[in-house]
């Protein structure tokens, strides 16, 4: 079975940077995988995220998504990548639009891609909420109204309307308090499961892929420097940018 | 020993519209001590953390005494106040770039905290400004003091609040949240740097954090905040190795290894 | 708890009575053939009911025509806010779409658009409508609209662009696009609704630059043309008389500065309405 995303490459440029965001990267990720992209911020990674995703466009490079070239891809196979991988950024603040009820924000991809019409849009919206743990009832309120937690599954409701196979995890739980992430991550591990998703989990952070990775690659400037099975690189760091990621982890003396 | 700081019976409502956002909060911290408050967001730590330097919005009712220095912060008249805020108790905040002035150089933002407790002369003012960039771990501080925020890493920012904080070498830092904004790699640099700055000035602490990680690699003893109420206070190995309340516990919890029991 | 925009401005007092007073004046242009004592155009009697001063019946007094000034007032109203309201609507639907279209095509359709803005905006707009209506003579109140309308909808393009540029760059606009939403449906669901309250305060400040600028077109003669009422020409019909009959000069200048201060004051409180709003979320 051929991987799910490869990416061959891949060059993503701003023209008024001097450096490239993405240098050259290349990568597969497996059907039913959690891949860990992480590095500190200025190393590529979201801009990487957001080029497999056609939000911003690579200069160059390859990306295959089930066999299919993402960046050749136009008119009603673009609308059907999109529907088969979806996105969940940082901030939840920013990410769900402020002057739209929840439940109109989370039936937007349904609307989209005429998944459903309006009463078994409403029911799959209600479904939506209660899978990520709020109430179907909370549809009719605005985001401003959700702690940053309840925001962020607000987010994830909005992805998983449209039924996608592969999600990008862009730093998703990063603005979240220890605890409210614990349950996000969580809630991610459960729907991996019940879904069969593909997850690309990008972070700052080590310590937060260390429960959920099957494999991490670690970016530095632009480039992939380390790619390893979770276990490998937390007890073998090869890299210094690895090495200097998990010296980042704060040790509590247990 | 008497107490640098001592909290009595504090209260603050929120308007009656809901549960109070800090209820009968005491605690003490002596000198050199450093003490963390632990809280998820909503606890009430912010809240907490400010009212330390009288700097509650005013529409706020309070009750109880936060007594430093033997004064009242709560009650104390603003000039007085304001003369021990950035002189004997300091603030940094979470987000560098908004408490920093984007119109300023940072340089110059250090600076006049000096000029603001009396120093006259503005060009000792900035070689004391570039002086404590430089110990604050700004590389290049002498020409890094000429920019703005905005010209600044994240990191640096926050190394510049600290510099100001640190600059009149204050009995009580009160830090809120001050990495959870960096990068992890940048946090670890600031918390070595705040630990370091700590232990030569042997000035007294309170660190307030959503992560028990930040928080037990820095503090001997840790307050864990709930709802408003202080729920546990005890050293920091206690905490780690038997949290009592269940507030406690999830927080622990939430950054234990697997396959490490308690 | 946190309002939008809208609900701040409609709970604000001075925006209510600012509202109320430019809502009774359209009412008021609209009703004028019905509520008017008098036909505006009507000479009586030019001798014995000239320059009559204001009266129980003649509140606003008589022209030197016999004329009554409120029926002119009234009816000016008409002729005189319907052309600044027509011209609004054309200068900020224009600019809107404009704008909007420049952000969105970005590329050669953003070039043309902005360049054809920098160029614009340096001209002095009441110098060209007047050298325009000055060659082609006096205008009919619809192609005033038009050239009023086509000359002012450079500052609503350029807010509506900068604006639909940073929301653009919002995750929650690239979140929708990540959905498959084509442009249309991102400028339809998201950044029209994103910018409506900068779109109504351009709005506001385009009411209050036509009222004044129709009367002074009127007023030097190039605008509305006699026997049809406007507030510039009623205020025309005066000046001879300003030391003998004030009553001919006060009240259309109260009437135009009542308008006009009213449109300032509802642009300037939703702009107070909108930072409001930014701070809640």
């Amino acid at each position: 079975m051929t991987a799910l995303l490869e990416v061959r490459d891949l060059v993503v440029e701003y023209p008024a940077a001097a450096a490239r965001a993405v240098d050259g990267v290349s990568f597969d990720i497996e059907r039913g995988e959690t891949f860990a992209l992480v590095g500190e911020s200025g190393s590529g990674k979201t801009s990487l995220g957001r080029a497999i995703l056609r939000l911003v466009a690579p200069a160059a490079g390859r990306v295959h998504f089930d066999g299919a070239d993402v960046l050749a891809l136009t008119g009603d196979a673009l609308r059907q990548f999109r529907r088969r991988a979806q996105v969940v950024f940082q901030d939840p603040k920013a990410s769900l639009d402020p002057r739209m009820r929840v439940g109109d924000i989370v039936r937007e991809g349904i609307d989209i891609h005429a998944l459903l019409q309006r009463p078994s849009g409403d029911l799959r919206v209600a479904h939506l909420l209660e899978e990520v743990g709020l109430s179907a009832s909370d549809a009719s309120r605005f985001p401003h109204e959700f702690s940053g937690g309840e925001r962020q599954r607000i987010a994830i409701a909005r992805a998983l309307a449209v039924e996608p196979e592969f999600l990008v995890l862009d730093e998703a739980v990063s603005a979240l308090d220890v605890l409210v992430r614990q349950q996000v991550l969580d809630l991610l591990a459960e729907l991996q499961a019940r879904r069969a998703l593909t997850y690309l989990f990008i972070a700052h952070d080590l310590a937060v892929v260390e429960r959920i990775a099957t494999r991490v690659a670690v970016m530095h400037q632009g480039r992939i420097v380390e790619c390893a099975p979770t276990h490998q690189l937390f007890s073998a760091p090869a890299s210094p940018a690895a090495q200097a990621l998990l010296a980042a982890i704060p040790r509590i003396p247990w | 020993m008497t107490a640098l700081l001592s909290v009595e019976r504090l209260h603050i409502g929120s308007g009656g519209r809901s549960a109070p956002i800090l209820d009968d909060v005491s605690f003490a911290v002596s000198d050199g001590e450093t003490v963390g408050v632990l809280g998820a967001s909503g606890s009430g730590k912010t809240s907490l953390a400010l009212s330390l330097l009288g700097l509650l919005p005013q529409s706020l009712e309070t009750r109880g005494r936060v007594v430093f220095d033997g004064y009242n912060m709560l009650e104390r008249a603003a000039g007085a106040r304001r003369n021990l805020r950035g002189r004997r108790i300091s603030m940094v905040f979470q987000e560098p770039l908004t408490a920093l002035n984007p119109r300023q150089r940072v340089g110059a933002q250090v600076a006049e905290v000096a000029r603001a407790h009396g120093e006259r002369d503005a060009q000792k003012a900035m070689r004391g400004a570039v002086d404590m960039l430089h110990r604050a771990g700004l590389t290049d501080a002498g020409t890094r003091a000429l920019r703005y925020p905005h010209e600044l890493s994240g990191g640096e920012r926050q190394r510049v609040l600290l510099a100001m904080a640190l600059l009149l070498d204050p009995a009580l830092l009160v830090a809120d949240e001050p990495t959870s904004a960096l990068d992890v790699t940048v946090q670890a640099q600031v918390l070595q740097l705040l630990r370091t700055l700590q232990r030569e000035r042997g000035m007294a602490m309170l660190l307030v954090s959503h992560d028990l990680g930040v928080i037990a690699t820095t503090c001997s003893r840790t307050m864990v905040l709930h709802d408003g109420r202080v729920v546990e206070d005890t050293a920091t190995p206690q905490l780690l190795a038997a949290p009592e309340h269940p507030q406690a516990r999830a927080l622990v919890d939430a950054v234990r290894p697997a396959g490490r029991g308690a | 708890m946190a309002a939008n925009t809208w609900q701040r401005l409609l709970a604000d007092r001075p925006a209510r009575i600012a509202g109320g007073v430019l809502s009774a004046a359209a009412i008021a242009a609209v009703l004028a053939p019905w509520i008017s004592p008098y036909d505006p155009t009507l000479q009586p009697d030019p001798v014995a009911l000239r320059l009559v001063a204001p009266s129980w019946h003649h509140l606003f007094g008589t022209d030197p025509f016999s004329r009554d000034v409120l029926s002119r007032i009234l009816h000016g109203a008409r002729v005189s806010l319907g052309v600044a309201a027509g011209a609004m609507l054309l200068s900020v639907t224009l600019g809107a779409a404009l704008g909007a279209l420049a952000a969105v095509m970005g590329g050669w359709v953003d070039s043309i658009v902005s360049g054809l803005v920098d160029v614009l905006i340096a001209m002095p707009r009441l110098l060209v409508v007047i050298a325009l209506v000055a060659t082609f003579g006096a205008l009919s109140p619809w192609w005033l609209i038009v050239l009023i309308g086509g000359s002012g909808w450079l500052t609503t393009a350029r807010i509506v662009r900068a604006e639909f540029r940073d929301h653009l760059q919002r995750e929650y606009v690239l979140a929708a696009r990540a959905l498959g939403a084509s442009r249309w449906r991102l400028v339809w669901r998201h950044l029209l609704p994103a910018v409506a309250p900068q779109v109504a305060v351009a709005a506001a400040l385009a009411l209050a630059a036509v009222i004044p600028l129709e009367a002074a077109l009127s007023f030097v003669g190039l605008g509305i043309q006699p026997p049809l009422p406007s507030w510039g020409n009623i205020l025309l019909d005066g000046t001879d008389y300003l030391t003998s009959a004030w009553w001919l000069v006060v009240f259309p200048i109260a009437a135009v500065t009542l308008t006009v201060g009213s449109a300032l004051v509802l642009a300037d409180r939703l702009r107070t309405a909108i930072a409001g709003e930014e701070r809640a979320r």
